[in-house]
């Protein structure tokens, strides 16, 4: 009978060795590729709010928009949201559709040509969906308007967020 | 001399790759349970696309709170469901933690309404914070 000699012993230990490493080395492969591919990245899209204007800024009539553009944001009968650029300006209707939104844009990037330093108010209805403000929202920041506000009634007014 | 019987080798072996096996995969498990529990996007939601979007400052990490407003209207802080004026109350307190640096970081769901998001932003507004970010997908 051959005798195994201790060469043999060392080369056996590194076979068996080397497979759980590699279920480790594997196991780790998979998680990490599972782990990342359930994740969408997520990017930010910021504001810039005046700290505690809210009580201190004058109310600032919509009826009376001096050099100011108003973007008005509301629910339709159809459950579907209008733009209406200024008191009385041009309605886009259906603001989710890209089409409305890109006449939106060309009509803001035009404001934007004259000058950018118009301020741009948004007067945004309670039931306007978060998606369709976050659009309007990038439109204007996409026409490089210097300042973008919100209007809020706190106080049963109108006052301009920024 | 004596030759090693096959009984006395296989007694001498000591498994100690499996036990790091076991070991790297607890570990590995207890991070990632740990890491999705507490996560500050454990919640589930739909946002919304933009296209002028900015990327993640790694070192503002520290000094942001960010708020996961979830379909159903809930506010999420953490992953711990929270009351509006506890949200309030949370923001007025990071503001006087870290200055000037603190942001608030909103995640709405794109279908919700406007009125569940403004009273974050007038919250804001009214601490003394400044900088007020949507997240959203990039388009």
């Amino acid at each position: 009978m051959k005798t195994p000699t201790s060469h043999d012993h060392r080369d056996i230990d590194a076979d068996q060795a080397m497979t759980p490493m590699i279920d480790v080395v594997f196991l780790l492969l998979i998680f990490f590729v599972c782990a990342s591919a359930g994740q969408i990245a997520e990017a930010l899209l910021p504001t810039e709010l005046s700290a505690g204007s809210l009580e201190t800024v004058d109310a600032v009539q919509p009826e009376t928009p001096l050099g100011d553009v108003w973007l008005y944001l509301r629910r339709d009968s159809q459950n579907r949201t209008v733009v209406q650029v200024n008191e009385g300006g041009v309605e886009h209707v259906d603001v989710s559709r890209a089409a409305v939104r890109a006449e939106l844009r060309s009509q803001l990037l035009a404001l934007a040509g004259a000058t950018t330093e118009i301020p741009v108010i948004l007067d945004i209805d309670d039931d306007v969906s978060v998606g369709d403000f976050i659009n309007v929202y990038d439109i204007c920041r996409a026409a490089k308007f210097d300042s973008i506000n919100f209007a809020t009634d706190v106080t049963g007014k109108v006052e301009a967020n920024e | 001399m004596k030759t090693p019987s096959r009984r006395r080798s296989r007694a001498l072996k000591f498994g100690i790759t499996p036990l790091i096996d076991i070991v790297f995969l607890l570990i590995i498990f207890f991070l990632a349970a740990s890491h999705f529990a507490q996560s500050e996007t454990a919640e589930a939601v739909e946002l919304p696309n933009a296209s002028e979007v900015e990327a993640e400052q790694p070192d503002q990490q520290l000094s942001r709170l960010v708020v996961t407003v979830t379909a159903d209207g809930h506010y999420h802080v953490g992953g711990v469901l929270t009351e509006s004026d506890v949200l309030a109350g949370r923001i007025r307190q990071g503001r006087t933690e870290h200055g000037e640096v603190f942001e608030v970081r909103i995640r709405a769901d794109r279908t919700l309404a406007y009125r569940t998001v403004e009273p974050i932003m007038i919250a804001s507004a009214r601490a003394g914070v400044t900088a007020v970010k949507f997240a959203v997908i990039e388009k």
